[in-house]
């Protein structure tokens, strides 16, 4: 049976832009499909093309057609009933106020009687652990929280296929694998089709059984996982990027053939390579310079409603000019602690030091101009439109500078955050990734001593991501703080100084990076994971390539 | 499940509304007023706490004294004159009477509404006509999150901009007037598009397919019964002994003198509004000593 089958279809906005064109696919039930591509190049477009309540207005040409029907001819219930879609943005599918309702909503759309749709309710709140949430309301959750209930509010309308917008991009690494392992049960054990699209694909390509490219709104490729052949991976940066671990290394390394997709293949292919060498290296690290205190937290207490407290006693030094990234677990504080030391929140207890001086010493005017600027979590609210570039203006309007001047650093920024195209479009026009993009360099126009950042990387593609790495990094050596919170552990381990791990309202870890990713089981990267027992101390990718290569003699 | 007047039934919750509306948006009477607001501001104390009474002097007293003035100023009917302004016109007691018995109604409806707000939440206006009339429910649910949302999204908004200094509080005078435009209009829009976007959602999970269910389940207490009796009774006095809680103040004050049908309204009506407070109270204990 095949559940969708598109003929030639393409579509463009009624503003005139392209958004997909001429895609021909046909996806058989119980598919575990995984859709990648750089940002603005027409997932979205094309995952909401496949639910007709969604799907935009536009121009289209040739045909959908769905459980074998015409799109259009598809009937509502049909298509509610069959089809669950979890949006990208996590703010606006819940369209209830309290979790619980939210998860009674589709149930109850569909006319299921109080008994079935408890007991349903009840078994997807077990299976995504969310007994503790129920009665909360929906504003009050964290973004990864959000995230969980989204997914979850759509399991239970138990639907055939599951259509999935970069669901894991709030998550914590444990929480995404555990959304990975339920979606990976409903494709395996109960045959729902599933469509993700996704910049992460570490965690998806070992069970994904089909990979599509999409390249400016073309298919640049469409194989099973371990087919993307050596060629795809020279010519396209981009889907080099996106590959999990093992497969980047292997074809790294000049072998070609099928490459091992998860880190149990990659252990072994690794292990068995290098067998015959005695020389086990051990990655030196360089060690850490002492550098001045940039940021100092003692002894910090948070509490939003008086009862609970999200941070209990937080210590942290942060140094200047490091990259310092903040990681924990859904809902442990992280943006909490963020918003406190950028002065966003006040502190119920405890001292946050910038730069020597307590943060409540400053006046708001001059913390926010020169000394801190702050990336939300929620990026959308800092554009007010019409276009991008007024956004942009309105930045440096407290600058005074010429329009030569203005026009110059736009340039500059907006010609490394790749958004010159997009400059002239409205702010909500454009996709989630590319309004990442976009809040970026609005932040980063303010040209501040301590950079604050909210999972910056999210919606970003594996190539941008690499690039805001040297960004940062680039600042950090003129001597500008980074703090970063991210669930993005990879580009943590590949690119931070220095990490603190949150948990149960404290600190539990604060210090040098590679100290922290060797060690941990989850809080770790792939290439530590795949390494552990045959190197030592490598962590990020280009350490473990360094050390293959010196012992295979390349 | 909610405790205390926040787990009322929907339909309980619903009647007890609409008639303190009713009663409130139509009684000239100086004593009803004055039971209605006092209610109203108590209910809303105990629910919204601190927000509650920031909300009062911040917003809901400024107005009620700026609606009297104005009636005071404006409005030139009436016998007894306090004093004349300059331009010669005449500052009356009935017009004052008169602004400051509109004032206290007016306030008493936006206090009754922000605890209409905390009780009757999206879920029960979509338990109460989300089979009936599907697309009504839609509509009052999206007004009712709305205003929340709205002021939600406006703190968000002020707080993600401030962290780059270009928010109401950063720079000069100007820039900050500037600025809080922007914020403004950053708020209409992302209002209004979210909206399209909750309506989206809600039809791709089926919303207004016919058949719906209500599976959300709230008990039916006692409690459920009698504000309603209650309600209903004392509306039904209010109506039926209107004549003896006549108040007018155009062009003299006249307002019913004291009944024992007047006094007998007056008592009811005090013990429909005060009631949800009262359960409120009682539950909280009944809870903390039963634990």
């Amino acid at each position: 049976m095949v559940d969708f089958r598109l003929k030639n279809f393409s579509f463009a906005f009624p503003d005139g832009k392209t958004a997909l064109s001429s895609i021909s696919l046909e996806i058989p039930h119980g598919q575990f499909v995984v859709l990648c591509g750089k940002s603005g190049s027409g997932k979205t477009t094309l995952l909401k093309a496949l639910k007709p309540e969604l799907s935009p207005r536009g121009k289209s040409s040739g045909s959908i057609e769905i459980f074998g029907v015409e799109k259009s001819a598809l009937p509502r219930r049909e298509s509610a009933e069959k089809i669950g879609y979890v949006l990208q943005n996590v703010e606006l599918q819940a369209v209830t106020h309290e979790v619980k309702s939210e998860l009674f909503f589709g149930l109850e759309s569909l006319g299921f009687s109080p008994e079935k749709a408890s007991l349903r309710a009840a078994e997807t709140a077990q299976l995504f652990s969310l007994e503790k949430l129920l009665g909360k309301r929906i504003s009050e959750l964290s973004g990864g929280q959000k995230q969980l209930v989204n997914l979850a509010s759509i399991c239970a309308m138990n639907p055939q296929v599951l259509l999935l917008d970069e669901p894991t991009a709030q998550l914590d690494p444990v929480s995404a694998q555990r959304l990975i392992d339920i979606v990976t049960t409903l494709c395996r054990e109960y045959g729902v089709t599933v469509i993700i699209s996704e910049h992460r694909l570490e965690k998806l390509i070992p069970v994904a059984d089909r990979v599509l490219v999409l390249e400016n709104g073309r298919l640049a490729n469409d194989s099973p996982p371990e087919k993307i052949s050596a060629a795809v991976f020279e010519n396209n940066g981009f889907i080099r990027a996106c590959l999990p671990f093992p497969m980047r290394l292997y074809y790294s390394l000049g072998f070609s053939g099928d490459a091992p997709t998860d880190i149990e293949k990659g252990r072994k292919w690794l292990s068995s390579l290098l067998k015959d060498n005695e020389e086990k290296a051990v990655f030196q690290k360089t060690p850490p310079k002492e550098k001045e205190t940039a940021v100092r937290v003692k002894n910090l207490y948070y509490s939003y409603d008086g009862k609970e407290y999200v941070l209990k006693g937080l210590n942290v030094r942060v140094k200047q000019g490091s990259f310092f990234a903040v990681l924990g677990a859904n809902s442990a504080g992280k943006t909490t602690f963020l918003n406190l030391t950028g002065g966003l929140l006040k502190a119920k207890k405890g001292k946050i030091e910038l730069f020597s001086k307590d943060i409540n010493r400053y006046n708001p005017t001059e913390l926010y101009r020169g000394n801190i600027a702050f990336l939300p979590q929620n990026c959308e609210a800092l554009f007010a439109g019409p276009t991008v570039l007024d956004d942009l203006k309105n930045a440096l309007a407290a600058e005074k500078l010429s329009e030569t001047q203005q026009t110059g650093l736009i340039a500059e920024v907006s010609g490394f955050c790749k958004i010159e195209s997009l400059l002239e479009s409205h702010p909500y026009d454009i996709s989630g990734g590319e309004l990442q993009r976009a809040a970026l360099a609005m932040v980063l126009l303010r040209k501040p001593r301590l950079l604050l950042l909210d999972e910056p990387t999210k919606g970003m593609d594996s190539l941008f991501k690499i690039q805001l790495a040297e960004k940062l990094r680039s600042l950090c050596s003129g001597g500008v703080t980074v703090i970063m919170v991210s669930h993005d552990t990879e580009f943590c381990a590949e690119y931070c100084d220095e990490c603190a791990l949150i948990f149960d309202g404290r600190c539990v870890f604060c210090g040098d990076a590679k100290d922290f990713f060797s060690e941990n089981c989850f809080y770790t990267t792939a290439a530590s994971k795949m390494t552990r027992g045959i190197f030592k101390n490598a962590v990020s990718e280009s350490e473990v390539l360094a050390l293959c290569k010196k012992n295979l003699g390349l | 499940m909610k405790t205390g007047v926040r787990g009322i039934h929907p339909a309980a919750a619903f009647v007890f509304f609409s008639l303190v509306f009713v009663v409130t948006l139509l009684t000239w009477n100086p004593v009803l007023c004055a039971v209605s607001i006092g209610c109203a501001l108590a209910l809303d104390i105990r629910l919204r706490g601190k927000r509650a009474v920031l909300s009062f002097f911040s917003f809901v007293l400024p107005a009620c004294v700026l609606i009297t003035l104005f009636n005071m100023l404006f409005a030139h009917y009436g016998v007894t004159v306090l004093f004349t302004l300059r331009n010669g016109n005449n500052v009356t007691l009935e017009a004052f009477a008169c602004g400051l018995v509109y004032a206290v109604r007016t306030a008493s409806t936006v206090l009754w509404l922000f605890s209409f707000n905390e009780i009757m939440t999206q879920d029960k206006v979509v338990f109460l006509f989300g089979k009936v009339a599907p697309r009504l429910a839609l509509v009052l649910s999206m007004a009712l999150r709305f205003i929340p949302l709205f002021f939600e999204s406006a703190q968000e908004i002020e707080k993600a901009r401030r962290g780059i200094g270009i928010d109401s509080k950063s720079g000069s005078v100007f820039e900050r007037f500037k600025n809080s435009l922007h914020c403004f209009s950053i708020l209409v829009t992302r209002s209004l598009e979210h909206a399209v976007d909750t309506a989206a959602s809600m039809s791709a999970r089926g919303y207004a397919l016919k058949g719906r269910t209500n599976c959300m389940t709230y008990p039916f207490r006692a409690f459920d019964a009698v504000l309603p009796a209650v309600s209903v009774v004392a509306v039904l006095c209010v109506f039926a002994f209107s004549k003896s809680l006549y108040a007018e103040y155009n062009p003299v004050i006249s307002i019913a003198p004291f009944s024992a049908k007047g006094a007998l309204c007056c008592v009811l009506f005090f013990s429909m509004c005060i009631l949800p407070l009262i359960f409120d109270v009682w539950e909280e204990k009944l809870w903390s000593t039963s634990g």
